[in-house]
C-alpha cells in the first residue's frame, strides 16, 4: 500500500506510457489541426483573407499548444494522481509555488502581447488606405450598397453620362460585382435596421448603421482586395450574408461577389452591357419591366420563376401573380391591383402574410425613387407572370396608365425610353446577349 | 503534534444528537426570509426555467436540422425561440442559479446566521418568478424576437408589444440582481465572525464577493439603457432612432457595459465552486490561494475594460484596437486560475465523485473557450468570424462548459447539505458522461460552420451545412437528455438517497460544521473557522474532521488508509 | 483554541436578533452606499446623453436657455438644499432624544420636497405650453431636445416623489418612537436625501447653467 508520501508525481510505467502517448498524440494532433486552416475556411479569395488565415494559423498553433498542455496536466493528474479503491488518505499539504506562480503569469502575458502585436500588424496592413479604389477603364466608380430588410442592393455611380450628360447609375441588385485585383470600397447604408455585409471568402465584414436618411444616413466602409485562386473558373462567385440579426427573413437576406478574372472580363460581360441596357431600355414595356424589377429588392422578400437569385419567402411568391390579380380585391381590375401593390402594399395583404412590405409609392418616393414609368412597365411584365393571365394584355399600353391615374392620379409617359429605340431592331439582339452574360454570371453564382 | 485543536464548541455536540429536521415542502412556496429557504427558493426556480430555456433549444435545433424553414410558422417564430432561450439562461437561469449557491452556501461558509437584509433577500427573490411570467406572457401577444442583445431599431421600431414585455422582465430582474448584490457586498464583508479575516475566506466567498461588485456597478447601467429603451417604444422618444437624432450604437455601448460584465456575473462564481470541489475532492489545499481570489477581482476590474469587441464590426475602425488589447489581457487572469486548479489536483487523491468529474470537465471544456475567447479578441480574425457560429460555439463553452458544469459540480457538491441526502453517485456518472460528450459534439463542430460562413441566428442557411448541422442537433438531443438524468436524480435522491451527514466529503470550510440541514440560525454558536480553509493534508486538518464526524454523527473517526 | 471556544458564552439566541444595533447600522449604511452608487450610475447614463447632445447641437441648448426660466427653478433648488438643511437638522434632534424636533424638522423636509415637486410641475406645463415635449415631433425645433431634458429631471422627480413618501414613512415610525434608541433609519433617509439634492445640482449646473 502506499504510503503518505504521495505528493510527488509517482513514476509507476502506467504513468510513463500515458505520458508518451500523450506527448505522440499532441505533437501529431497540433500538426494536424493546422491541416485543418484550409479545410475550416471558405475560399482564400482576398489579400485580406490571406493574411487573417495566417493569423489563424498562428493563434491555432499557440491555442492548440495551450489546449494539448492543459488537457495533458489534467489527463496526467487523473491517472496519476486518482485515489485508489478505498484509498482514504490525504493529498499533499502544498499551498503552492510562489516561482511557477509567477512564471504562468508572465508567460501568459507575453503570449497575449504578441498575439496583440500580430494581430495589429494584420489589422493595419488589411485596412491601410489604399490609393487607387474602384477603378474601372482607370477612373474611379464609387459603388453603393444598400441593405434593406431583407436584400441587399449594389449601384454603381459609374464614369459614363447619358446623353443628357447625367452620370449613369448601374444597378445590379444583389450581386456585387469585381475582378481580380480591383481595390473594392464599397460605401454601405442601410435603410431600415442594422444589416452586417459578410462575404466569408473575402474574410471582411462590415455592419450597416441606420442613420438620418434625409442627410445621407451614417455610411460605412468596407475594403478588400479579391486576388486569384488556382484552378478555380471565372467569373467565380462568393456569397454575401447578412450577419446582424435583422428580423423575419434575416437568413434569406443573401446576395453574391462576382469576380472576373481580370477588368476585361469584366468589362465585357458586366460593365458595358449593363450601360448598354441602360442606354437602350427595349421599348417593350414587358421586356423593360422584367429588367427594372430586378433592380429593387423585390428578391428580398419574393420568388419568381426565372430570376435564380429570388429567394424571398417572407413574401408571396409572384409565380403566376396575373392568373389571381383580378381575383383579390372586389372592384379592382387585374392592373388595379397590380398597380396598387406594388406602389401601396398595405392596401391589401395576402393571407397567412403579414403587412410588411415597404411603400414604394409617391409616400417614400426619396426612398426608392420608383417613378411611374417604370410602375407602368414594372406592371407590364407582372400581367405576362401566369399562365391565363387575367390582364388585358392586348391593350396594356393604355389599361395600366388608365389604372396608374385612377388608383395614385399620376400621369404615365407612355414613350418612356422609346425614343433610341427608332434607330434600330438590331439593338434587341443586343440587349438578349446582354441578358444572356446575365443569366450566364447568376449560373455561376448559384454553384 | 502534541495536542489537537478541535475549534468546536460543546453546543454543536448537544445538538447532534437531536433529530435533523428538513423544512417542509410547503415552507419553499411561502414568504421567508431564511437564507436557506431563499436558497433553494432560487435554485428550484432557476432549474425550471432552464427546463423551459432547454426546451426552447431543443426546439432551435430540431429546426436547424433542415437548411429551409419547416419546424417553426415563420422566421418571426424562430427568432423569438433563441431570443427568450438566450434570455431566459442567462437571467432567469445562470444567474439566479448563482444566487441560490450564493444564498445557501456564502453565510454558512462564512459562519454567519443568515444574510445582512434577510427581507430584502427575500424581497430580491421574489421579483424573479413575476419577471418571468411577464417575459413569457409576451407569447400571448407578440414575442420578443430581436434577440437577447436587443439591437434598436430592430427592438424599438419593428417589434411588437413582447419586446415591451421583454425589457420590463429583464428591468425586474436587473433589480433583483442589483439586491441581491448589494446582499452579498454586505454579508461577506459585515457579517464575517472575528475569526474569519479576508484570506481565511473560502474562495466561493471571494468569488462571489467579486462577482457581486460587478453586479451592483454594471447591472445599472442595463437598468438605464432598458429604462431608454422603454421610453423609446412606448413614449415616442427617439433616443436610439437615428432619424430623430439618436444614435443605435448608444445603446450598443450601454447594453455591452453591462452585458460583458454579465459574463463575469455568470462565470465568476462558477470558478469558486471550482476552487472548493477541487480542492475537497483531491484532498489537497487550494494551489496558490491569493492569486486565486486576488485573480477573481482582476477579472471583476477588466472585465469592465472589454466592452466594445462585442461591437469589432460597427465601431469606428480606429477605436478597435484598445479593445483587442483589453480584451487579450482578460486571458491572463483566467490563466492563473486554470493552471492553479491544475495545480491543485496535482499530487492529490482525486476521487471521481460526480461532483469531481464535472469539475473536471469544467477545466477541460473551458480551456477551449478560453482559447477561442483569445482568438476573438484578435481583431483581424473576429472580424472574419463575428456574429457566426464560431461565436456562438465560444459562448457556450464559457456559459455551459464552464458556468453550467460548475453548477452541476456545486448541485452534486451541496445537495447532501441542503437535504441531508447523498445524491446517486452511478446516475451522476452517467449523466457526466452523457453531458461531457453531448456538449462537446454539439458544440465544437458549431466552430468550423461558423468560420466556413454560417451566421448565427439564421432558421435558413446554405444547404452545404447541412451535415454539419444533423451532427450538432442530434448531439444537442443527447444533451437534452441528459438534463432528465440529472432531474430523476435529484427527486429520487431527496426522498430516497442515502443519509449524508454533517460532512460526507470530509471538508474543511464551515458549512461543513454543521447539520445537514443546518438548524435555522446555521450554528449553536459563532463557529471558529479551521485556520486553512483548504489546509488538507495535515494531521491537524485530519483530527479536525475527526473531530467534526464525531461531534454531529457519533462516528467514531475513519482510520485512514495510510496508517 | 479550545480555550476560546470555552469563553464564548452562549448569547441570547432570537431568531434574527443577532446582530447588535451597531453591527446593523454599519450593515445598513454599506448597502446604502451601495444602493447610491448603482444610482448613480443610472443617472450618469441619462447626464451623459444630455451632455454629448449639448457639446453635438449647442444651437439648440442655446435656444432652450432662453425658454427655461432659470428664476422658478433656481427658487426650486434652494428649496431643495434648504430640506437637506433640514434632514440634517432632523436628524441631530433625534440624536439629541428630541422627538418632537425631529418630527418637526423631517416634517419640513417633506415639505420642501413637495414644494419642488410643485415647481418642477408648473416649469413642465410652461414648456409643454412652448411645444418642448418628451416626444420626437419632426415638426418642432424641439423635437430632439424634449426627451433629453425630460428623461433626467423626471426621473430626479421620481426620486424626490419617493423621497417624499419616505421621509413620511420616517415621521410615522419616528411618531411611535421606533427612532429614540438608534436614528439609523433616519439617517438612511438622510443619505438618500442628500444623494437626491446633489443629482439635482449636477443636473440643475449642467442642463440649466451652462
Amino acid at each position: 500500500m502506499e504510503n503518505n508520501t504521495n505528493n510527488r508525481l509517482s513514476i509507476t510505467p502506467t504513468t510513463i506510457v500515458v505520458a508518451a502517448v500523450y506527448l505522440l498524440v499532441s505533437v501529431v494532433g497540433i500538426n494536424w489541426f493546422t491541416t485543418f486552416v484550409p479545410v475550416v475556411f471558405p475560399p482564400q479569395a482576398s489579400a485580406e483573407a490571406r493574411s487573417v488565415d495566417e493569423l489563424f494559423h498562428v493563434l491555432l498553433i499557440i491555442g492548440g499548444i495551450i489546449f494539448f498542455l492543459i488537457q495533458g496536466m489534467l489527463l496526467i493528474s487523473v491517472v496519476a494522481f486518482r485515489a485508489r479503491r478505498g484509498d482514504q488518505s490525504e493529498g499533499s499539504s502544498s499551498h503552492g509555488n510562489m516561482i511557477l506562480e509567477v512564471v504562468w503569469t508572465i508567460i501568459p502575458a507575453l503570449v497575449v502581447i504578441f498575439l496583440s502585436v500580430i494581430s495589429f500588424n494584420v489589422w493595419s496592413q488589411n485596412t491601410e488606405p489604399k490609393i487607387s479604389v474602384n477603378l474601372v477603364d482607370g477612373t474611379p466608380v464609387s459603388i453603393n450598397v444598400t441593405g434593406a430588410r431583407y436584400a441587399w442592393t449594389h449601384t454603381y455611380e459609374t464614369n459614363r453620362t447619358t446623353p443628357e450628360g447625367a452620370p449613369i447609375v448601374i444597378n445590379s441588385g444583389n450581386r456585387l460585382h469585381t475582378y481580380i485585383g480591383q481595390n473594392v470600397d464599397l460605401t454601405l447604408r442601410t435603410t431600415d435596421v442594422i444589416h452586417s455585409y459578410w462575404v466569408p471568402a473575402m474574410r471582411v465584414k462590415q455592419d450597416l448603421l441606420p442613420g438620418d436618411l434625409t442627410r445621407g444616413g451614417r455610411p460605412t466602409e468596407l475594403r478588400f482586395t479579391p486576388i486569384r485562386i488556382e484552378g478555380e473558373t471565372y467569373p467565380a462567385a462568393y456569397p454575401i450574408v447578412c450577419a446582424e440579426l435583422c428580423g423575419d427573413g434575416h437568413g434569406l437576406m443573401t446576395g453574391a461577389v462576382v469576380v472576373y478574372e481580370d477588368e476585361t472580363q469584366f468589362l465585357e460581360q458586366f460593365y458595358e452591357p449593363a450601360i448598354h441596357a441602360i442606354l437602350n431600355p427595349p421599348a417593350d414595356p414587358v421586356l423593360r419591366g422584367e429588367l427594372v424589377i430586378q433592380e429593387y429588392i423585390c428578391n428580398s422578400c419574393h420568388i419568381l420563376e426565372p430570376f435564380d437569385d429570388w429567394v424571398g419567402r417572407t413574401g408571396p411568391a409572384l409565380d403566376g401573380v396575373a392568373d389571381r390579380a383580378a381575383d383579390r380585391v372586389p372592384g379592382q381590375s387585374a392592373e388595379e391591383y397590380l398597380v396598387t401593390s406594388v406602389w401601396n402594399a398595405s392596401a391589401f395583404v395576402v393571407p397567412g402574410y403579414s403587412d410588411q412590405m415597404a411603400n414604394f409609392g409617391p409616400a417614400e418616393m426619396d426612398n426608392y425613387n420608383m417613378s411611374p414609368e417604370e410602375l407602368y412597365s414594372i406592371v407590364a411584365y407582372l400581367c405576362t407572370v401566369g399562365e391565363q393571365s387575367d390582364c388585358d394584355n392586348e391593350n396594356s399600353t393604355t389599361v395600366i396608365p388608365a389604372a396608374i391615374k385612377t388608383v395614385f392620379g399620376f400621369d404615365v409617359d407612355i414613350t418612356f425610353g422609346m425614343d433610341q429605340d427608332e434607330s434600330a431592331d438590331g439593338e434587341t439582339d443586343s440587349e438578349d446577349d446582354g441578358e444572356m452574360s446575365a443569366s450566364e454570371t447568376s449560373e455561376a453564382a448559384s454553384e | 503534534m502534541a495536542t489537537i485543536a478541535v475549534p468546536l464548541g460543546g453546543q454543536q455536540e448537544r445538538q447532534a444528537i437531536e433529530a435533523v429536521r428538513r423544512p417542509a415542502l410547503s415552507e419553499y412556496l411561502r414568504w421567508s426570509v431564511d437564507h436557506k429557504i431563499i436558497g433553494v427558493q432560487y435554485g428550484v426556480t432557476a432549474l425550471l426555467f432552464f427546463l423551459i430555456g432547454g426546451a426552447m433549444a431543443m426546439a432551435i435545433r430540431l429546426e436547424l436540422l433542415t437548411p429551409n424553414l419547416d419546424v417553426m410558422v415563420s422566421g418571426a417564430a424562430y427568432n423569438s425561440m433563441f431570443t427568450m432561450h438566450g434570455t431566459i439562461m442567462i437571467f432567469l437561469f445562470i444567474i439566479p442559479m448563482w444566487a441560490a449557491y450564493g444564498n445557501y452556501v456564502v453565510p454558512l461558509q462564512l459562519g454567519a446566521k443568515d444574510m445582512a437584509f434577510p427581507w430584502l433577500n427575500a424581497f430580491a427573490y421574489w421579483l424573479i418568478p413575476p419577471a418571468g411570467v411577464v417575459m413569457l406572457l409576451g407569447y400571448f401577444v407578440s414575442p420578443a424576437e430581436a434577440g437577447w442583445t436587443s439591437y434598436p431599431p430592430l427592438s424599438t421600431l419593428f417589434s411588437g408589444d413582447g419586446q415591451t414585455l421583454w425589457a420590463l422582465g429583464a428591468h425586474l430582474l436587473g433589480l433583483s440582481s442589483i439586491f441581491g448584490s448589494i446582499n452579498f457586498i454586505v454579508t461577506i464583508l459585515n457579517m464575517r465572525p472575528p475569526e474569519m479575516t479576508l484570506w481565511r475566506m473560502p474562495l466561493l466567498c471571494w468569488a462571489v464577493l467579486a462577482t457581486s461588485i460587478i453586479a451592483v456597478m454594471a447591472t445599472p447601467f442595463l437598468a438605464g439603457a432598458l429604462t431608454l429603451l422603454l421610453l423609446d417604444r412606448m413614449t415616442g422618444t427617439t433616443f436610439f432612432d437615428a432619424s430623430g437624432g439618436g444614435d443605435v450604437l448608444l445603446w450598443q455601448n450601454i447594453f455591452w457595459f453591462y452585458s460583458h460584465p454579465a459574463v463575469y456575473i455568470m462565470v465568476l462564481p462558477g470558478m469558486g465552486v471550482l476552487s472548493e470541489v477541487l480542492s475537497i475532492h483531491s484532498r489537497k489545499p487550494v494551489f496558490g490561494y491569493r492569486m486565486v481570489g486576488l485573480s477573481s477581482m482582476a477579472i471583476a476590474i477588466v472585465g469592465f475594460t472589454v466592452w466594445a469587441h462585442h461591437m469589432f464590426t460597427s465601431l469606428q475602425p480606429e477605436l478597435r484596437i484598445p479593445f483587442m488589447i483589453t480584451s487579450m489581457i482578460i486571458a491572463v487572469p483566467t490563466g492563473i486560475k486554470m493552471f492553479s486548479w491544475l495545480g491543485t489536483i496535482w499530487g492529490g487523491k482525486i476521487h471521481f465523485t460526480s461532483a469531481m468529474l464535472f469539475a473536471l470537465g469544467f477545466m477541460s471544456m473551458f480551456v477551449i473557450g478560453g482559447i477561442t475567447g483569445v482568438m476573438l479578441a484578435a481583431l483581424p480574425f473576429d472580424i472574419h468570424v463575428h456574429d457566426t457560429y464560431f461565436v456562438v460555439s465560444h459562448f457556450h463553452f464559457v456559459l455551459f462548459g464552464g458556468s453550467v458544469f460548475a453548477i452541476y459540480a456545486a448541485l452534486y457538491h451541496w445537495f447532501p447539505k441542503v437535504t441531508g441526502r447523498m445524491m446517486n453517485e452511478r446516475l451522476g456518472v452517467i449523466h457526466f458522461l452523457f453531458t461531457y460528450f453531448g456538449f462537446l459534439i454539439t458544440f465544437f463542430p458549431m466552430h468550423i460552420v461558423g468560420m466556413l460562413g454560417m451566421p448565427r441566428r439564421v432558421a435558413v442557411f446554405d444547404p452545404a451545412f447541412t451535415d454539419m448541422n444533423r451532427l450538432i442537433s442530434f448531439a444537442a438531443f443527447v444533451l437534452g437528455f441528459s438534463t432528465f438524468i440529472v432531474f430523476y436524480n435529484i427527486i429520487h435522491s431527496y426522498f430516497r438517497g442515502q443519509i449524508a451527514g454533517a460532512n460526507p466529503w470530509r471538508a474543511l470550510t464551515l458549512e461543513w460544521a454543521t447539520t445537514s440541514p443546518p438548524p435555522v440560525t446555521n450554528f449553536e454558536d459563532d463557529p471558529i473557522p479551521y485556520e486553512d480553509p483548504y489546509g488538507y493534508g495535515t494531521e491537524a486538518a485530519s483530527a479536525y474532521l475527526d473531530a467534526v464526524d464525531q461531534a454531529f454523527d457519533g462516528r467514531r473517526p475513519a482510520s485512514p488508509g495510510g496508517h | 483554541m479550545a480555550e476560546l471556544t470555552a469563553n464564548q458564552l452562549p448569547a441570547a439566541h432570537d431568531d434574527h436578533g443577532h446582530m447588535s444595533a451597531e453591527e446593523h447600522n454599519e450593515n445598513m449604511k454599506l448597502g446604502m452606499w451601495l444602493y447610491l452608487a448603482s444610482e448613480i450610475v443610472i443617472f450618469s447614463i441619462m447626464i451623459v446623453g444630455y451632455v454629448l447632445f449639448r457639446i453635438n447641437q449647442p444651437d439648440v441648448v442655446e435656444l432652450a436657455h432662453g425658454k427655461l426660466g432659470v428664476g422658478l427653478v433656481t427658487a426650486n433648488t434652494f428649496v431643495l438644499l434648504a430640506s437637506s438643511f433640514f434632514m440634517v437638522m432632523g436628524l441631530r434632534a433625534m440624536q439629541n432624544g428630541n422627538r418632537a424636533g425631529m418630527l418637526r424638522w423631517i416634517g419640513l423636509t417633506a415639505l420642501g420636497g413637495i414644494v419642488f415637486l410643485g415647481g418642477q410641475y408648473i416649469e413642465y406645463s410652461e414648456l409643454a405650453h412652448l411645444g418642448i415635449v418628451l416626444g420626437y415631433d419632426t415638426s418642432s425645433i424641439w423635437s430632439t431636445f424634449g426627451m433629453r431634458f425630460y428623461a433626467p429631471t423626471f426621473f430626479h422627480g421620481a426620486h424626490v416623489f419617493v423621497g417624499v413618501l419616505w421621509a413620511l414613512e420616517v415621521m410615522r415610525r419616528g411618531a411611535k418612537g421606533r427612532y429614540d434608541d438608534n436614528p439609523i433609519g433616519i439617517e438612511m433617509f438622510g443619505l438618500y436625501w442628500h444623494f437626491v439634492d446633489v443629482v439635482w445640482i449636477m443636473l440643475f449646473t449642467l442642463i440649466y447653467l451652462v
